[in-house]
């Protein structure tokens, strides 16, 4: 198992972004060229995610938010917020423009998600609660017989709050083989890394003992992604785990891997450019 | 009260096919009748009241109406902030039914008693909190609780069924409102009121046999039922107050936040802190209860029995007369 969570976590060091990727950093950039401060390492840690979601997976219509016949997805760790809100201003949500208003005090995109937003399903910022929603969605789509999936994305970090286990156990004991679990799995936190203020190892067993059928990814490797979540086997009655091994701040390298990049303030416009030019030169 | 709550959940959850019951590992006591009311709605989840309601959250936001039945010291310590963030501030309207309100748990100790309670509810936006007197009251409200746009607290606080002490008739043919504050009990209908209690909860039969002890003494008064402590009654406390010589104030709970301080919160913005007769407020101290016994034993070691608050109210009266 350490071999797996070695090999996937240098993997996703090394592998390089292709365009797409690249735009929806920059993207995840224009709202932070505003507020000059936010979220920045899991902002940029979970784009391939989304963006094999959204590009591949979810079922959704922009022009009916509330269509039932949707898969739902929720974004648990509800601080990575500028990540989220470059891919939905990619697929049509809201204007891209409002990604120029992140964090201004009439703004639409605060620093957190909010259910207020178009396309966004919960409201989420305080650690631990995304699950349980995820939960409830699930069992009501069993409930009503709806043939939809609810996804979840969880930080890591956000593992250290009981409520996740609780929900662990929900949702094996209501067999919500609708539901699927993502694991951002950056390996830092607000204080530093996983490993010193968490200790999460071994993740992969932790989520099997609670009965869930486990499956691990470079979480920055788009092709694996897609055929990860295209062969999900769900409506076995079991619930499905992806945990994606992924780098902190993944795009700008000087920040990589740095937990002091969970939270950045004073990104004046020098250090922006610095941030873009990394972006592009990314390799 | 539990009783004729989880009855009230049995006939409206037959024929309503958004309404789920979800006990925290909590027997209601009818759980036979719920499996065949309510078929797979009606659901026992592990001990993890921060879990349940942010499942109900979810539950409600897919157009379900979740009622949580759990212990009322668990059900709202212990999940407060998923109470405030995913159910209130997302709208997604939940119903927590808290068992056990108030001093019922008194033998368990303070783990296990609720007397905050309405304090850390009443202080969430968009939260209505129902503290019943009986469980005719909560018989009356439970189908008003269903369509309402809002998260609710119930406070069920025991006192057995059927009423408490000897049979209390209430004033007239009162039916209970969410929303509403009812005058129950007048002690003499010609007189002027010299004392007006307000109450909820077991306080108002406690409060009603202290106004009937308080006829011997010529005291006339009057007992203002205010069974929704959020939203408060506004109108009805105002025009009660404003017509009586003194207030008396009971309330199960810590004189912190609740019944109390939601009426003088309303009646000072409405009236004016100078144009308000005596206010007294009777309840329990800021402090954690280290006794035990039951319910009735604390409530007297507390000076809050029937004949403990007549004395009391005698007192204030005969002081502020002199």
């Amino acid at each position: 198992m350490k071999k797996k969570y070695s090999k996937l976590t240098d993997l996703s060091k090394k592998i390089t972004l292709d365009q797409r990727s690249k735009y929806l950093r920059k993207l995840v950039m224009r709202g932070f060229k505003n507020s000059q401060k936010g979220h920045v390492g899991s902002a940029l840690s979970m784009i391939e995610i989304l963006r094999v979601l959204y590009d591949h997976i979810l079922k959704y219509d922009i022009k009916k938010l509330n269509w039932e016949q949707r898969d739902r997805l929720i974004v648990s760790q509800g601080w990575a917020s500028m990540g989220l809100y470059a891919i939905l201003a990619d697929k049509g949500f809201f204007k891209l423009e409002e990604l120029d208003n992140f964090m201004n005090t009439d703004s639409i995109l605060g620093g957190c998600i909010v259910k207020l937003i178009p396309g966004i399903e919960a409201t989420t910022g305080a650690c631990g609660h995304g699950l349980s929603i995820a939960i409830g969605m699930a069992l009501s789509l069993k409930l009503k017989k709806i043939n939809k999936k609810v996804f979840v994305i969880l930080g890591d970090g956000e593992h250290g709050e009981g409520a996740v286990w609780e929900a662990a156990l929900s949702a094996k004991k209501n067999k919500l083989d609708n539901l699927i679990i993502i694991v951002d799995y950056n390996k830092n936190q607000c204080s530093g890394t996983i490993k010193d203020v968490t200790n999460l190892e071994s993740l992969s067993d932790k989520w099997k003992s609670f009965g869930m059928k486990v499956h691990e990814v470079n979480g920055h490797d788009v092709t694996e992604l897609k055929k990860t979540f295209k062969k999900l086997n769900c409506n076995k009655g079991y619930v499905n785990v992806v945990i994606c091994h992924t780098v902190m701040s993944k795009g700008i390298k000087m920040f990589e891997g740095n937990s002091d990049y969970h939270w950045k303030g004073g990104i004046d416009n020098e250090l922006h450019n610095k941030m873009i030019e990394s972006i592009e030169e990314y390799k | 009260m539990r009783n004729a709550c989880i009855n009230s959940l049995i006939n409206l959850g037959k024929n309503d096919e958004r309404i789920i019951l979800i006990s925290v590992d909590q027997p209601t006591g009818f759980e036979k009748e719920l499996k065949e009311a309510l078929n797979k709605r009606f659901i026992f989840e592990p001990i993890s009241e921060a879990n349940v309601v942010s499942m109900s959250s979810g539950l409600a936001s897919n157009g379900y109406i979740p009622y949580i039945f759990g212990h009322a010291a668990f059900n709202t310590r212990r999940c407060y902030e998923q109470i405030a963030l995913d159910a209130c501030l997302q709208k997604n309207h939940i119903r927590l039914i808290g068992m056990g309100g108030g001093l019922v748990n008194a033998h368990l100790g303070p783990t296990h008693t609720a007397i905050e309670d309405i304090s850390l509810l009443r202080s969430i936006p968009g939260m209505t909190v129902l503290v019943p007197c009986d469980a005719q009251e909560i018989t009356e409200l439970m189908p008003q609780t269903v369509e309402l746009k809002q998260s609710i607290y119930i406070r069920l606080a025991q006192f057995g069924e059927p009423k408490y002490g000897k049979k209390i008739e209430r004033n007239g043919n009162i039916r209970a409102k969410i929303g509403k504050a009812n005058v129950v009990y007048v002690n003499n209908k010609n007189s002027k009121t010299d004392v007006l209690f307000i109450s909820n909860g077991v306080m108002t039969p406690i409060s009603i046999e202290s106004s009937m002890i308080l006829s011997n003494s010529n005291i006339n008064s009057k007992v203002l039922n205010v069974t929704t402590a959020k939203p408060i009654d506004t109108e009805t406390v105002c025009n009660e107050v404003s017509s009586s010589k003194h207030v008396v104030i009971v309330e199960e709970h810590t004189l912190i936040g609740g019944l109390a301080s939601a009426c003088l919160e309303n009646l000072t913005d409405n009236l004016g802190s100078n144009n308000l007769p005596p206010i007294h407020r009777i309840g329990l101290p800021d402090k954690f209860i280290h006794n035990y016994g039951n319910q009735k034993s604390l409530l007297q070691k507390n000076d809050m029995m029937p004949e403990q608050i007549a004395k009391r109210v005698i007192c204030i009266v005969n002081k502020v007369n002199k």
